[in-house]
């Protein structure tokens, strides 16, 4: 599984690597908001891992923008604070949990596991949008008419845009659900295709292209 | 094969298959001469067999005559047309219905709307409305490559009775219909891509 730690202090962070490198993940590493923003956007993580205070843009601030974008990776908020309203500021800006510093590390550790294990667990399922039922186990898309399969890259785009039906996803975001190595021309394909399968089963709703991004209409 | 059952209406039937069958000859070739594609990856035609018309009667609780199976039935003569993608099918479908000298009696569009198995095809009973042939319904069925592969399959099996665990079966070859009806559509989206870098 892909991590990212956004943390500026490079020696915490960068024992957070080798620690959890240890434990078998793969780790990305940003020393600030702003370069854990771009590394979002151009990267594809289970999970994720956002210091409170850090230059350029603070955790709240990266996990509201990210948030707003449509992308529900989980977070944990690592703050220095322990104050109620910290903790509640950190929760509302959709952070999945917190830990307050100074932590010992087998707790983030068994933190980012149960993050993960609850993030699995909610992201499975089926996600309806009015007519039409994406079933993310069996990975097909089903409607009353019609029931057909999608692949594993298609049901991982899909969801996002269920989730978020009518609102603008960036490119860079729709990228993230295909893998580390796709690039726009796949991305355009993966959206003709999930269009073409949405009509086939008379879904009411179509994935439309912007300049800026890929919003499902409602 | 045995068509005693037919009787005189025999080589009526005979010229109802051959003359169709001139027909999608004529659509064939007169499609690949514009496009360089054949349109048809390959078709079948028949006259149903008398045991299966028997049969198919007595299924429906029908009296076992030629009379009730003229009546009756419309699949006596049947045509089937196996294409490569699905935008061909209704090409085909309305290059038929179009046709001056045939009436559509029936469509049913198992491909948007396909039985609860899985099954996909489109199916198109027509007539002809004048001369020697008028008012014999047949049917056309249509599909793609990948419809037909999974017809055939689910039909060998309907033969076979003693299958382990049917009902898994039944749910895996449903399961696999909607696969390759998900192939169908990339298939036809590459198509779709191919064609507008073309243009």
């Amino acid at each position: 599984m892909n991590l990212l730690i956004v943390e500026d202090e490079r020696e915490l962070s960068n024992a957070l690597a080798v620690l959890l490198e240890h434990q078998g993940y793969q780790i990305d590493v940003a020393y600030d908001g702003e370069e854990g923003l771009n590394k979002i956007h151009s990267n594809y993580y289970d999970g994720m891992v956002f210091d409170r205070m850090m230059p350029k843009m603070d955790g709240v601030r990266l996990l509201q923008t990210i948030r707003s974008e449509g992308n529900t990776t989980p977070v944990i908020l690592l703050t220095a604070k322990s104050e109620v309203e910290d903790r509640v500021e950190g929760l509302n800006a959709g952070a999945n949990d917190y830990l307050s510093k100074p932590f010992s590390m087998k707790e983030l550790i068994a933190r980012i596991e149960a993050m993960l294990r609850s993030s699995s667990a909610s992201t499975s399922g089926e996600l309806h949008f009015k007519d039409v039922l994406l079933k993310k186990d069996s990975e097909e898309l089903q409607s009353k008419f019609s029931v057909i399969s999608l692949c594993r890259k298609e049901v991982n785009l899909l969801t996002v845009f269920f989730k978020t039906p009518g609102k603008l996803i960036e490119k860079n975001i729709c990228l993230s659900q295909l893998g580390p190595d796709a690039d726009l021309k796949e991305l355009k394909i993966y959206i003709a295709y999930l269009n073409n399968k949405l009509a086939s089963i008379k879904a009411d709703t179509q994935i439309i292209e912007t300049a800026e991004g890929y919003l499902l209409s409602d | 094969m045995e068509k005693t059952f037919y009787g005189d209406l025999l080589p009526k039937l005979e010229l109802l298959d051959k003359t169709f069958t001139n027909e999608i000859d004529y659509y064939r070739n007169t499609e690949s001469a514009k496009n360089d594609i054949d349109p048809i990856e390959h078709f079948k035609h028949r006259i149903k067999s008398e045991k299966s018309l028997k049969e198919k009667l007595a299924r429906r609780h029908l009296p076992i005559t030629i009379e009730s199976a003229m009546a009756e039935l419309t699949d006596i003569v049947g045509f089937r047309i196996v294409c490569t993608f699905i935008h061909e099918i209704y090409a085909i479908a309305d290059y038929f219905k179009n046709h001056p000298g045939l009436n559509l009696l029936i469509e049913k569009d198992y491909v948007k709307y396909p039985k609860p198995n899985g099954y996909r095809s489109l199916h198109l009973i027509f007539e002809y409305t004048d001369g020697v042939l008028a008012h014999i319904p047949f049917e056309l069925q249509i599909r793609t490559v990948s419809m037909d592969c999974w017809a055939s399959l689910e039909h060998q099996l309907k033969y076979k009775h003693q299958i382990k665990d049917p009902e898994l079966i039944v749910t895996e070859l449903t399961r696999c219909a909607s696969i390759m009806a998900s192939i169908d559509i990339n298939l036809q989206t590459i198509y779709q891509i191919i064609k507008e870098n073309d243009a």
